[in-house]
């Protein structure tokens, strides 16, 4: 297994995808795979670039599933520049069974690195600090590795959950970001315009870890101990930035019904409780427990332990990602693995016991 | 008060004493509706009603409406309990039990993913509470497999006995050979330099249920003692307060009521602690309130006497437990603490209770 971790702060102009380059060689055209072609080097030809997923983008039936192997006599659509397609279909014959193996055959061996994308904050599930880099970075790593030993692939923290599903996946910077929750696509009446646009762009793993999403708010406050979500209306709820929102849709607390907060950070959202300037907090159960305590604000603030919902936490990969399917193929069966031999269970649990040690010894300092 | 020890000496009854006195309507009697006057305490009520100052299931029957057991309002109405523990002559608990299983048999509550069954452990010898003999396993494992399936869940679950109560919190639960234990008394975790090792454990690594059951502490003396009505713990300094040997005194503790600020007397049983008060040599005997009446009713002269303290009393709370490193646990938690919610609402909590004590009192008969 061959694995890279970096860690960057990425500005988004450098990634932003923009229309590709044409230097009008072969570029709105269809053409005929010959012998020795690689799709970098019609990408190069035709674009002056390496971008071969617009290519694949647009032939994905005449490709198939794996972009490294493309089959003598298969017609290409080569997009324009604008991004249509030309329009002559005449040059289709029957591509002679012949696989071209153009990574092996050009001596370019480029196996494809699958990229993560995380971010720092959401402990223990992602954080650079904690063991293995988080719970969920651990399990997702670990799930790579049982599936699929000879992928190699690289996790980066960039810190702004918002950008990763709005931008770096959908530029194809990064092939997959965690952790998230599919939004309640089918069910759900007033999608945000993110849920919207996840629900008709993005594919999901089956969820490695479930958590109890809740409210936290001050001890003594009208909020504590509230046992309907009416009595949190017109409340001001801080949520951080990015988080999905799908506890609060399901309670029907989103605004108008109440004021939303959405600051950066989880830590945040506990200043502003203690300061006043928001009600609630509606966060993770036990990342919020675990904030908590770290704040030393266990005897200011309460945990509600009867308005909660329990949600799962996945995988999200761009639909349009030509690795997709390989992709959360991967995950699904390395999880199913990590299931049946109990290895999920035990990296969590080991996980959680080193996050108990840690607060015995701080409680009795 | 109910460490694991003590599991075993517990005896739950409604102590009454034939031939109660009040004629009229507006009387406290048992199994009827009262509207509480000023001066009125749940104790004084109790007594007219039941002939004993167990109030145990009047706060039971109208938890809803009684914050602190020692601060009741004029003109709130409860409902009297009848002797064998139904809410009124009309009232039968198995209807009401009843009447939620139909509602939740014909809820579709269907689900994709596979759910494995949560695994439940209590022990034996704790009536009415847990006990394989007892009706569903006894009181708080009825409240446990019932919750699973309210609140909308359906969630398949096992039961189990090991009656050796210490190894739930030693081995079982921390290895995860089971997922919840039924039942468990939460220490005050905001006062834990007060506590002993062993409730210092429970906080740093359990997770609680919301309360299942509270228990009300009484402080037991004799009317003309000098202690009798003291309205705050500290006041208590200087008594000599009897406790029954291995049973906590975390309540009393927690207070700052410790050697020396008072005298702790450890006789081998309740009965004894009434003697020790009613021949002056203890100031306050420390006993939840269905003991203590028990244990006055077997001390003739201590009858109608004998008075728990007007203004002072504590709830222990049972909850069901999880291991902090059993990555379910909090999710288990959260779908009990639905189902538990949902019963308490519906009267189906009380329900329970009520036939659970009935159906013991059949079998002991």
């Amino acid at each position: 297994m061959k694995k890279l971790t970096t860690t960057a702060l990425v500005t988004l102009a450098g990634l932003a995808a923009t229309a590709a380059e044409v230097e009008a060689q072969a570029a709105c055209e269809t053409y005929r795979v010959k012998r020795g072609d690689t799709l970098r080097e019609i990408a190069q030809a035709a674009y002056g670039n390496d971008e071969i997923r617009e290519i694949y983008k647009h032939n994905k039936q005449a490709i198939g599933r794996n972009p490294n192997i493309i089959v003598i006599g298969t017609v290409l659509q080569l997009p324009c520049a604008d991004g249509s397609l030309p329009g002559d279909e005449t040059a289709k014959t029957a591509p002679i069974t012949e696989p071209v193996e153009t990574a092996a055959d050009e001596g370019q061996d480029v196996p494809k690195v699958i990229s993560f994308v995380t971010a720092n904050g959401y402990l223990p599930y992602t954080d650079e600090s904690l063991p293995g880099q988080g719970i969920f970075t651990a399990l997702v790593e670990r799930a790579m590795l049982r599936a699929n030993p000879e992928q190699p692939y690289t996790v980066t923290f960039v810190n702004d959950w918002a950008a990763h599903l709005e931008a770096l996946l959908p530029s194809m910077a990064f092939d997959a970001s965690f952790p998230w929750t599919r939004p309640g696509c089918e069910v759900q009446k007033d999608l945000s315009a993110i849920e919207f646009y996840s629900c008709q762009n993005y594919v999901y793993s089956s969820p490695f870890y479930e958590i109890v999403d809740g409210f936290f708010s001050r001890t003594g406050s009208i909020y504590d101990g509230a046992t309907h979500y009416e009595a949190l209306e017109g409340a001001t709820i801080c949520r951080p930035e990015g988080y999905s929102t799908s506890h609060l849709v399901e309670a029907n607390l989103l605004p108008p019904v109440v004021t939303l907060s959405q600051p950066d950070t989880a830590v945040d959202c506990f200043d502003l409780l203690m300061d006043g300037a928001v009600d609630v907090v509606a966060l993770d159960t036990r990342s919020g427990a675990h904030l908590v305590a770290a704040m030393g604000l266990e005897q200011q603030v309460s945990e509600n332990d009867i308005l909660s919902s329990i949600v799962p936490l996945q995988v999200a990969v761009h639909a349009e990602n030509p690795n997709a399917d390989e992709l959360i193929a991967d995950l699904n069966s390395g999880l199913i693995l990590m299931q049946e031999s109990g290895e999920w269970r035990d990296m969590i649990s080991d996980a959680l016991q080193g996050e108990i040690q840690k607060q015995a010894g701080g409680v009795m300092n | 008060m109910l460490g694991y020890f003590e599991k075993t000496k517990r005896v739950a009854t409604i102590a009454l004493i034939a031939g109660t006195l009040g004629t009229a309507a507006a009387a406290q009697e048992a199994c009827s509706e009262y509207t509480v006057k000023d001066g009125d305490t749940l104790g004084s009520i109790a007594s007219t009603a039941y002939g004993s100052f167990d109030y145990q299931m009047i706060f039971n029957a109208n938890r809803n409406k009684i914050s602190s057991p020692n601060s009741l309002e004029e003109g709130t109405v409860l409902q009297i309990p009848c002797a064998d523990g139904r809410l009124s002559e009309s009232h039968d608990s198995q209807d009401v039990i009843e009447e939620q299983e139909k509602l939740q048999a014909s809820r579709a509550i269907t689900t994709n993913a596979y759910e494995p069954p949560i695994k439940v452990v209590s022990g034996n010898g704790w009536k009415p509470f847990a006990g394989e003999d007892l009706k569903g396993g006894g009181m708080f494992v009825r409240l446990a497999t019932t919750a699973l399936n309210r609140g909308g869940n359906a969630r398949a679950h096992s039961v189990s006995f090991v009656d050796d109560w210490g190894s739930h919190m030693d081995t079982l639960l921390p290895l995860g050979a089971f997922d919840v234990s039924v039942a468990w008394i939460r220490p005050d975790c905001d006062k834990y330099d007060l506590l002993n090792d062993e409730s210092r454990k429970r906080c740093d690594e359990y997770d609680f249920s919301l309360p299942i059951y509270e228990t009300v502490a009484g402080y037991w003396s004799l009317p003309d003692n000098q202690y009798a009505s003291v309205k705050s713990f500290a006041d208590y300094a200087g008594a000599r307060i009897c406790r029954v040997d291995g049973w906590s005194t975390a309540d009393l503790n927690t207070e700052g009521l410790i050697d020396p600020v008072v005298t702790f007397v450890r006789p081998a049983s309740a009965k004894e602690c009434v003697e020790l008060m009613m021949k002056g040599e203890v100031d306050m005997v420390s006993l939840d309130l269905e003991n203590g009446a028990a244990a006055v009713a077997e001390v003739p002269e201590a009858v109608g006497v004998a008075r728990p303290n007007p203004n002072l009393s504590k709830l222990e709370s049972l909850h069901f437990i999880t291991h902090k490193t059993n990555p379910r646990g909090r999710v288990y938690l959260a779908l009990l603490n639905k189902g538990l919610t949902e019963m308490r609402e519906s009267g189906e909590w009380y329900a329970i209770l009520s036939d659970s004590l009935s159906s013991f009192n059949e079998l002991t008969n």
